[in-house]
């Protein structure tokens, strides 16, 4: 019996080149038990594991192993070796001089299902994804109860041997989407990954690009909605996050409360985030542009309180907007970096002190501290934060070029990424197409939420489609499709 | 062929997208000053010339579309040859191609004039031109997939500049319409030629037809853009007439700018300096249109590297551009774009059409009698 032992622990001390690390213990007839104390549960294994092998007074085989201990996961190992990625993940080994099993009764460190953080909807479901993928799976598993949500594993990363997981609806995905997204993660199976974001960097279409091309979300209700919608969801073992694709352009300005809020008031707010990125994204330029060069679309009434307000100033408003504009950024950097408390002192730092002061010194006019604030709330009115700090980012050319060319710039830049988003695409589909070359529904059908048609079935139940969109095709077709 | 049917496999697009692809290459930088120039042959009847250019586009675009249909899935340099053999063609063929890139080089010259007279009087024109071929040369890059969805874009951008003209209207004076019909029918259609070289540029249905997967519905759609394009037009003439007076339009230059140019909004006034700009978005999917065309060309005829002479055609487009110095080279350039395009947009598809059918008929007697 202390054979068994010594002989383990020699194994053992080789491997982790430590003899604390792993617990070997003996229990009965020529049986021991190792496993990580950290990452088990040690009641379970009292219960489980220890209490029914005292029981057993002779060399078990590893088939009376898997009868004697009672958990659901029991797995036969022959080696040591083959045992040690499981132990790590919190499974006991339980060997015999000839062989032996893996028993799963992990207890990893969890946080417990919350509600979401960072996307909070007034509406709608409260639940988020959290870091442990077994939980994950399982809130979408529940969200959608039907055998045709279809799971595949992976494994990534030759140290974190990350699991992946890749979820779709059989009967609504785009296969070639599927295949593109197996065949990126099979290439990537040595690198090392820690979460959700970096995966969907190395499997985006074009990573060069500024924009993202796929939705990360923590919400349990958006990665069940575009499962239905036949999108692919990416879940990645310890990552909150889920990423979701093939993705559109207009997908990152959509949220799923449009639907709870009823058809009216979600078309309201679709096109109020659609206003907010072109503020984002053109109030600035447009005032660098007018101001430098183009007095004569303000009307005189208007341009006397602007002259008034910039006369004390002494940059060119190129360089007051890039200032401006520099500032509110790092306002907003210090504001996420600072905890929770000190964050809220910061705001009030930033927002009265230094704007107020900066135009009692002359720094910037009182106008453009509006239009910059302006751009600002526009660019947060974005419910994808990565969608939105992009939007921030491509502010900067575009007050560049307005500064530099004037209108001229700005057109320039807005063609130029036109023809950027155009030239995208997400797992292989079109990213920004307007309208689709072939279908004859555009994206911008589904952005308009229509009045549901309420009727009964044939058998007299009320009929509620999922989502019903508007197609403009329906105007000339004649036909309701329902 | 084997090798270009794979290219055309994957950029196959519905014919309901001609609707904003045709009208897209017809409205181009034309559109800013065409008024003068029709109104000087036929005076207050010009709409009449817009009117009547109108029907025989219709009429011309149903001959490009039969013609296409009787010679199935090519485009016109395949027909070039099938028709003329492989010398004669392609000499055809390079002089279509030519006719393409001076067709470019007046555009982006005729846009840059605009800019330089309202907007930046200073502003180089070298660079304007290099901002053009920049987006050009990037776009193109992506395939006709982005000249689709650009165009696309612009119809809506077209569709709103349309409705800014309801502000002229307001200082209207109806009766300078009238009477009507108090010309001759010659100048009715001396007017109507040079209308005809305004909206020139659907030629390129030769081209695309071979990309439309439902090839039975082109001739509804292409039809559709060419009405689009001949109401757009006739509106805007007829705002013109009703708006300017006798002696002011034959001197303005630029009329449609100068029907925007009073339109006053209380935060916003000089909608020129916004809709000039933007009509980038309008200039830059035509010269891609012609670019694309231009790429296939040199690729089936000499078998040239696709990028490469994307490259070498922005180059040359570049230099042509810069050469034209002032206004009066830029008109000469435009009146001899203006006499080929009408012979290329109007009369040579009436002659493809007749040999087409010629050479369908003496085939089909060829092989009755063997």
């Amino acid at each position: 019996m202390s054979d068994l032992v010594e002989t383990l622990r020699t194994q053992f001390s080789s491997i982790f080149h430590d003899n604390t690390t792993v617990i070997i213990r003996a229990v009965a007839h020529d049986t021991a038990v190792c496993y990580l104390p950290e990452l088990i549960n040690i009641e379970q294994l009292n219960k489980f594991v220890l209490t029914p092998l005292q029981q057993v007074h002779w060399v078990p085989t590893s088939e009376q192993l898997k009868r004697y201990v009672m958990v659901g996961e029991v797995r036969t190992m022959e080696s040591i070796a083959d045992a040690i990625p499981l132990m790590m993940k919190g499974w006991v080994y339980v060997a015999t001089p000839h062989t032996g099993v893996v028993v799963n009764i992990a207890n990893i460190p969890n946080r417990q299902i919350g509600s979401p953080q960072n996307e909070t909807t007034i509406l709608g479901p409260m639940l988020a994804f959290n870091e442990s993928l077994e939980t994950n799976t399982a809130l979408l598993r529940s969200s959608i109860p039907n055998t045709a949500l279809h799971k595949e594993a992976f494994k990534i990363g030759n140290k974190r041997n990350t699991s992946v997981h890749l979820m779709y609806m059989t009967d609504q995905v785009e296969e070639s989407c599927a295949n593109i997204v197996r065949q990126r993660i099979q290439q990537l199976y040595s690198n090392d990954i820690t979460g959700s974001s970096e995966l969907m960097h190395l499997i985006q279409d074009n990573d060069s690009s500024i924009f993202p091309q796929m939705i990360l979300t923590e919400r349990v209700d958006l990665a069940s909605h575009s499962l239905l919608e036949g999108k692919i969801v990416i879940l990645v073992d310890g990552s909150p996050l889920v990423i979701i694709g093939p993705s559109e352009f207009t997908d990152f300005f959509l949220t799923t409360e449009d639907r709870y809020m009823g058809w009216g008031i979600g078309t309201f707010l679709r096109i109020l985030r659609m206003l907010a990125l072109l503020i984002s994204v053109y109030l600035t330029p447009a005032y660098v542009a007018a101001l430098t060069f183009h007095y004569e679309i303000i009307p005189s009434s208007l341009l006397v309180s602007l002259i008034e307000s910039r006369s004390r100033v002494p940059f060119p408003p190129l360089f007051e907007t890039l200032i401006l504009e520099l500032t509110m950024e790092l306002l907003r950097e210090a504001g996420a970096r600072l905890p929770t408390k000190v964050g809220q002192t910061m705001g009030i730092v930033g927002g009265i002190v230094i704007g107020q002061a900066a135009v009692q010194a002359g720094f910037t006019s009182n106008i453009l501290i509006m239009l910059v604030a302006l751009a600002a709330l526009g660019s947060f009115a974005t419910p994808n934060y990565l969608m939105s700090s992009t939007l921030r980012l491509i502010r900067y050319p575009m007050v560049i070029f307005a500064g530099l060319w004037g209108s001229i710039g700005i057109v320039f830049f807005s063609v130029l990424a036109t023809i950027h988003l155009i030239r995208q695409t997400s797992l292989g589909q079109p990213y920004f197409y307007p309208i689709h070359p072939s279908h004859k529904s555009s994206t911008l059908d589904q952005d308009v939420l229509m009045p549901e048609l309420k009727g009964l079935t044939s058998t007299g139940h009320r009929i509620r489609k999922y989502a019903k969109s508007f197609r403009l095709s329906s105007l000339w077709t004649g036909k309701i499709d329902n | 062929m084997s090798d270009t049917d794979n290219t055309t496999q994957k950029y196959q697009f519905n014919a309901f997208m001609l609707l904003f692809l045709l009208s897209n290459v017809q409205i181009g930088v034309g559109i800013f000053g065409f008024q003068r120039y029709i109104y000087n042959e036929s005076k207050h009847d010009a709409w009449l010339s817009v009117i009547l250019i109108g029907i025989v586009t219709h009429l011309i675009m149903w001959i490009m579309i039969a013609t296409l249909k009787k010679h199935e899935s090519f485009d016109l340099f395949d027909i070039h040859r099938s028709l003329f053999g492989k010398w004669i063609g392609s000499v055809i063929s390079i002089c279509l191609m030519i006719y393409f890139i001076i067709n470019m080089t007046a555009i982006i010259r005729t846009y840059i004039e605009a800019v330089q007279s309202w907007i930046f009087p200073d502003f180089p024109t070298w660079l304007l031109s290099l901002i053009l071929l920049v987006l050009m040369v990037y776009g193109s890059l992506g395939g006709i997939r982005v000249i689709l969805q650009l165009s696309f874009i612009c119809f809506f951008l077209i569709l709103g500049t349309l409705i800014l003209f309801y502000y002229p209207l307001q200082y209207a004076e109806w009766r300078r319409i009238l009477p009507i019909y108090n010309t001759t029918m010659q100048h009715l259609l001396s007017g109507a030629k040079k209308m005809g070289f305004t909206i020139a540029g659907f030629e390129i249905i030769y081209f695309v037809y071979h990309h439309v997967k439902d090839k039975n519905k082109v001739m509804r759609y292409a039809q559709g853009s060419i009405l689009f394009t001949n109401l757009l037009y006739l509106i805007i003439m007829i705002i013109s007439i009703v708006y300017f007076s006798e002696n002011q339009m034959p001197k303005t230059i630029w009329g449609s700018i100068n029907l925007l140019k009073i339109i006053k909004y209380p935060f916003l006034e000089r909608i020129e300096f916004i809709a000039i700009p933007f009509w980038m978005f309008v200039v830059v999917p035509g010269l891609m249109m012609l670019a694309w065309v231009l790429l296939r060309g040199t690729s089936k005829l000499f078998g040239w590297n696709q990028k490469l002479t994307l490259y070498g055609l922005a180059g040359v487009v570049f230099i042509a551009s810069i050469f034209f110095q002032n206004r009066r080279q830029i008109d000469q350039l435009n009146d001899f774009i203006g006499e080929f395009s009408i012979i290329v947009s109007y009369l040579y598809p009436c002659l493809l059409f007749v040999l087409t059918y010629a050479a369908a008929w003496w085939r089909n007697r060829k092989g009755s009698k063997a």
